[in-house]
């Protein structure tokens, strides 16, 4: 299985959450947005200069920046 | 807590952001709150009455929060309001479309209160996209009252004002099964409570000082280093179970809790993403197309709102110099003596009827165009695009949300400033806020842009006027960009901090009722401020243009002790005066320009655009000082009422003073630069 970090995964992949960042009330904010252990990912669109991008996780679409999405860690589903 | 019996009930609307409590509320109790369709609408709690069955209800409107556990001083708000006022009933709005996500702020606040009501909003268009929610299910599951409605509809209603009406006349509240938390947890937090045992939520406040949540100012004196210490051996005896950070854990079990409801109560015909949305992301979320779109959306409205604006103002302006011709002929007849005549209609009236009518048709335009854009879902889309810049420039993403409710009023973009979730980050916002050119400026930067930048061709000038302002407002972005990179660079040092935007699904915006809220809510109400503050300020200048001390009058004393500072930055002491009067409301900074140029001393209504150019230019005018004149006007210091909005937000007297000096700084720096390097081009050549 191929794991990559979040800010990694390209627009119309999807991926599946591994580790999420393990302290903080960020990480606590991103889980209550749905960014949870196992749950599916799909970058959406990247912006201009790469940063940020869109995912949908469980029927949202959320904005995060490269630098708070790079210690999520998803294994992709799809090439 | 005892309620009077004679004092009405409180009920409170809770939720996330964006899932419609605002829109419930307004349609319950018939108020305008601002609704748009973006997460952190509303800031401060609303309150407001309604008759549910044969009780009068107060509704109290929460801003949104996601959880207890406040990141934002609007959540902090939304959280110690939920906390610590004892509802009769607390109605927690989730999203239908989004149930797994919503119901996570219920799941919160079952441990704590038993007057619970889950209302499941957006019912119609999550059948839309194939999702049923099966309430029944839930109400089981939650063991409270679960209801059904769609917002924008009343008639669907009924099942909520029932629940309402039921849980504030039965004395038996119904049992709600919290979430469980896993067993060790659960005996950690329990040996806590007692601890708390004085405080109004035992549990809450154990569990989070097990956390090391920080608790609400008014309780913190009850965590003791001595339940600090205890929290402290607790976690380390947790961390031997295998929980490493007991708040991950703590909120695990929430979201697990919230995917099993959402297992056996939503129903999904076809599962994946809403293909219209994603569509219309691909545009408007694209690389590509991204910004190029924003630019043409803004550059169409503000096309309409000039093209549109032009035939209406000069219709007004007839009107008004036919009702002030009326009014003068009455005066000569009542055998008025001359100065009332002239403080009267020359002072108050002229400045009055100047600024409604070159104001009311652009912003009677503008607002409806923009509240469109804000009800359809696209501002936290532009604020996607500008997130990078604002990231290098060291501040937060969502400061884009604020500088857009800036372009319509600056004191509002100062108070949605609290949508931005650290204190520095916020400071920035506010400081730099009032470089976005408010609808007060719109007037004088459309008329100096029609009178000295515009084609001859009449079919073109619409087009180039609104051109020219699409490049003032990137200008001003620009600005933006750089001062908050110098704040955070210099005073509020720091890193970025996280940030997460929601995107919201797009909505069919409510044509109807944009049409009138935003033509009473917006228009009318920035208007009044500005006809409050414009007659006086006509009263005053009518004075100071005839009083006369020596030859001349005071005006034109003032005017002259200006004119060297005015000379240096490339403009005359005449348009430096005109601002400083100005202070109270940016509308009658042109208006006094004109009036300190016409001796006359009464303000003039120049319909002709092409007679002020010659007005102006007789006065001394250059390309120069129309390009001078519109930086200044985009980049100084904010009005009275956005000054008095920063004091009470950043409680700070010096912060304010910056946000004064800040932009006129920028701005006159701009004058200095520009026009000495043309001085000097010209002086070379």
């Amino acid at each position: 299985m191929n794991t990559i970090a979040l800010c990694d995964l390209k627009p119309g992949h999807h991926g599946t959450i591994c580790t999420l960042p393990s302290r903080g009330s960020f990480s606590r904010r991103l889980e209550s947005l749905g960014f949870t252990k196992g749950a599916c990912v799909t970058c959406l669109q990247t912006a201009k200069s790469g940063d940020p991008s869109a995912f949908w996780v469980r029927d949202t679409a959320v904005a995060l920046r490269r630098c708070d999405a790079k210690d999520i860690v998803v294994s992709v589903l799809n090439g | 807590m005892e309620k009077e019996p004679s004092a009405p009930f409180t009920v409170a609307l809770a939720g996330n952001p964006n899932v419609g409590k605002s829109t419930l509320f307004n349609a319950l109790t018939g108020l305008h709150q601002h609704t748009g369709n973006w997460p952190g609408k509303t800031v401060a709690c609303a309150k407001g009455y309604c008759q549910i069955g044969t009780q009068t209800v107060e509704l109290v409107d929460l801003p949104g929060t996601y959880s207890l556990s406040a990141r934002s001083p609007e959540e902090e708000i939304a959280r110690d309001c939920l906390l610590f006022t004892p509802f009769d009933c607390i109605v927690v709005v989730c999203d239908a479309t989004a149930i797994a996500r919503t119901i996570g702020l219920a799941l919160q606040t079952l441990p704590f209160s038993s007057r619970v009501i889950v209302c499941v909003n957006c019912m119609d268009e999550a059948r839309k996209k194939g999702i049923s929610v099966d309430l029944f299910a839930l109400s089981d599951l939650l063991g409270v009252p679960v209801v059904g409605v769609c917002a924008h509809k009343k008639r669907t209603f009924t099942p909520l004002l029932d629940a309402v009406e039921q849980m504030l006349t039965q004395d038996k509240a119904p049992v709600p099964k919290p979430v469980r938390l896993s067993s060790d947890l659960q005996a950690a937090v329990d040996s806590l409570v007692p601890s708390f045992a004085n405080t109004p939520h035992p549990f809450l406040f154990a569990q989070w000082a097990l956390t090391d949540e920080p608790l609400p100012a008014a309780y913190a004196p009850y965590f003791t280093p001595e339940i600090k210490e205890e929290a402290l051996h607790l976690r380390q005896a947790l961390e031997k179970t295998g929980i490493t950070d007991p708040a991950q854990a703590v909120t695990r079990c929430f979201v697990l809790h919230a995917e099993e409801l959402f297992l056996s109560a939503v129903k999904i015909k076809e599962s994946g993403q809403p293909r219209r949305d994603r569509l219309l992301d691909r545009i408007f979320l694209n690389r590509k197309t991204g910004v190029p779109v924003m630019l043409v959306l803004l550059g169409l409205i503000l096309w309409i709102t000039v093209a549109g604006a032009n035939i209406p103002s000069s219709w007004l302006s007839q009107l008004f110099g036919a009702l002030g011709d009326w009014l003068r002929t009455l005066f000569i007849s009542w055998q008025a003596p001359a100065w009332l005549t002239g403080f009267l209609l020359d002072g108050v009236y002229g400045t009055l009827t100047w600024v409604i009518a070159v104001m009311l048709p652009p912003m009677a335009i503008f607002f409806p165009l923009f509240t469109l854009l804000e009800d359809f879902g696209y501002l936290p889309r532009a604020a996607f695009h500008l997130d990078h810049a604002l990231c290098r420039a060291g501040a937060c993403g969502k400061q884009a949300l604020t500088m857009c409710m800036g372009l319509g009023c600056n004191a509002a973009g100062v108070v949605g400033c609290r949508i931005i979730d650290t204190k520095r980050e916020r400071i920035i916002a506010i400081l730099t806020n009032s470089l976005m050119p408010c609808n007060g400026r719109f007037p004088t930067l459309l008329t100096i842009t029609a009178a000295f930048f515009s084609p001859a061709i009449p079919t073109l000038q619409s087009a180039v006027g609104a051109a020219w302002l699409v490049c003032f407002l990137v200008l001003s972005v620009m600005m933006t960009l750089l001062l908050s990179k110098l704040l955070s660079v210099t005073l509020l040092k720091g890193t970025p901090s996280s940030f997460v935007l929601e995107l919201p699904p797009y909505r069919r915006p409510q044509l109807k009722k944009i049409l009138v809220r935003s033509l009473f809510d917006r228009t009318l109400k920035v208007l009044w401020r500005a006809v409050c503050v414009a007659a006086p300020a006509g009263a005053v200048i009518f004075l100071l243009a005839n009083i006369t001390v020596g030859e001349q009058t005071l005006l034109a004393h003032m005017t002259a002790f200006f004119d060297p500072i005015g000379w240096f930055f490339g403009l005359d002491g005449t348009i430096l005066l005109a601002f400083l009067l100005g202070f109270p409301a940016n509308e009658i900074v042109l208006p006094i320009i004109l009036m300190g140029y016409l001796s006359s001393g009464t303000l003039v209504s120049v319909e002709n655009v092409s007679a002020l150019s010659v007005l102006l230019s007789q006065n001394g005018w250059t390309l120069l000082t129309a390009m001078n004149m519109i930086l200044l006007c985009l980049f100084h210091f904010p009005c009275s009422t956005t000054c008095l909005t920063i004091k009470k937000e950043t409680g700070s007297v010096k912060l304010t003073l910056l946000a004064w000096i800040l932009p006129t700084a920028a701005g006159l720096s701009l004058c200095a630069i520009l026009t000495w390097t043309v001085r000097l081009i010209a002086w070379i050549f």
